[in-house]
């Protein structure tokens, strides 16, 4: 079985613990509950016949007082920028952690960005060309929520293409 | 600790011994290689049950992969869970005899700052609503200038040459009187949004939302066009939307409706009333008040603009005609222009 290692990473929330419980267990819960530190969970997937097992590292948002501690992400082989679609600040804050990450001299590692929360459209801020911005960090975008589940499955298998495509 | 005394330090070192010990500490030691060599403590705590020597410690800890053997400086990963195991502080440094993986646990202190952690994270994303909110209702530059506390609005109010829109849906309230109140706010909601819209497009900075009624004020903040050239870009702008969300509705036989709008431009007293928990900005005077006027006396469709306005839109002055109008509140007869040619 192939094994890697993923880091969720973004602002404080939004919807990273969520996309793992509901990747994980299939349970969502719309009450917030902030993470401290890092919480680490398994979901096995099927990739062209072969068990790709990935550890995700649900890895505490980033505010105003505190940035990712980033001995969490050593042996990571790819990353998830989550991005609260309802707060347009996130995506900014989603780009200047990928900025940090190529920064850190640790090779190119695949990576996606989940825009969550698209089950609140009243409330999306993100707009055509937000969305487009992230040709500048190259990244590929998912709308995900975790509610309703949608666009989960296809982000998460994704990112696990260019993982093993990676080596 | 050179300088303290050995009392002093001995002391010490028993405090964080103390405060160790009731941390159940755990430790594995790791060759060269990886390979466990040495295990000890209540490892069965971190879910570690059975390691087993000789073998990989990243096999027997997998989320220890990636981090053996260690390379340089030591690394710590605070308050981290697996699974629904308890919050570890995971220390891994080099030493004698290998690299040490000691093991801390750290629930006290992941309840302690999940407490302030959460109460801080609620309180900022409550102000980013309340900032939103702001926004929607104000427009993103008022806002914005109330939240830095750079409103440059005199406390005691002050006297500004602005431009104020009324915009007032036509003929609603014999609609509202005869359709249900799901369909009146479904109706109303895509009208409102529809014009509120078309007017932070054109940089209005102050928006006000009352029943079916619109009104936005123009040049509390300057921009590169004028404030009446931008307000009357915004009249034209919104008929051009209405008229196409009319036509679309009637396609589809939903009620259909328009709107009405008057504009008016000169000096008014603009300031911040209210009490010190809830505040709003307010214009009062002369022109706010034909501004609204010219609003009630417009048709379906309308423009009515009065002649400080008409004066300042030179390339939007092929849109209008004079025409002269009789408004209630106001003595002598008001030269209007219109878009509709009324004479």
């Amino acid at each position: 079985m192939i094994k890697k290692k993923v880091c969720m990473l973004g602002s404080f929330a939004v919807g990273k613990t969520s996309l793992v419980r509901q990747f994980v267990q299939g349970i969502f819960s719309d009450k917030y509950l902030t993470t401290v530190g890092v919480k680490i969970d398994k979901k096995t997937i099927e990739l062209a016949g072969e068990e790709v097992q990935m550890m995700l590292w649900d890895i505490a948002g980033e505010d105003g007082f505190q940035r990712i501690q980033t001995t969490y992400l050593r042996g990571m082989a790819g990353y998830i920028l989550v991005v609260d679609g309802t707060r347009r600040s996130t995506l900014e804050e989603a780009k200047n952690i990928f900025l940090r990450i190529d920064e850190m001299d640790i090779g190119s590692v695949p990576h996606v960005v989940f825009l969550n929360k698209i089950d609140l459209t009243d409330e999306w801020e993100l707009k055509g060309e937000d969305i487009a911005s992230l040709n500048e960090i190259e990244a590929r975008a998912f709308k995900t929520s975790a509610k309703t589940n949608e666009g989960l499955e296809e982000g998460f298998l994704n990112l696990a293409e260019m993982m093993v495509k990676q080596g | 600790m050179r300088d303290l005394p050995q009392a002093v330090t001995d002391y010490i070192f028993g405090l964080t011994i103390e405060a160790t010990r009731k941390r159940s500490p755990a430790y594995l030691l790791g060759d060269g290689e990886g390979r466990l060599i040495e295990f000890g403590g209540k490892l069965a705590l971190y879910g570690i049950n059975n390691p087993e020597l000789g073998v990989h410690i990243d096999q027997q800890v997998e989320y220890l992969a990636g981090f053996l053997p260690l390379e340089g400086e030591p690394v710590v990963l605070p308050c981290l869970k697996c699974g629904d195991g308890v919050s570890t502080d995971l220390h891994i440094f080099s030493g004698e005899g290998g690299d040490w993986i000691l093991f801390l646990e750290s629930t006290e202190i992941e309840a302690t700052q999940q407490e302030i952690q959460q109460h801080a994270h609620e309180l900022s994303l409550n102000k980013e609503k309340q900032s939103r909110m702001l926004s929607q209702f104000l427009g993103d530059q008022v806002a914005q200038g109330l939240e830095d506390g750079k409103f440059d609005i005199k406390k005691g109010g002050e006297r500004r040459n602005l431009t104020i829109l009324f915009a007032d849906i036509r003929d609603f309230t014999p609609f509202s009187e005869n359709h249900s109140p799901q369909a009146v706010f479904r109706t109303l909601n895509i009208y409102i949004r529809s014009m509120m819209e078309t007017l932070a497009g054109e940089a209005s900075s102050l928006n006000a939302i009352v029943g079916d009624q619109v009104m936005a004020v123009f040049g509390i903040f300057s921009a590169a066009a004028s404030h009446q050239f931008r307000a009357v870009g915004a009249s034209l702008k919104m008929i051009e939307k209405v008229n196409e969300l009319y036509e679309e509705r009637k396609r589809w036989n939903l009620p259909a409706l328009r709107i009405g709008i008057g504009v008016s431009s000169g000096p008014v007293a603009i300031g911040i009333l209210g009490t010190k928990e809830r505040k709003t900005l307010t214009v009062i005077g002369h022109y706010v008040n034909l501004a609204a006027r010219l609003q009630s006396l417009a048709s379906p469709g309308e423009i009515l603009i009065d002649k400080n306005t008409y004066d300042n839109i030179r390339s939007y002055r092929r849109f209008f005609s004079p025409t002269t109008l009789e408004c209630k509140g106001i003595v002598s007869p008001v030269k209007t222009f219109s878009n509709m040619g009324k004479n």
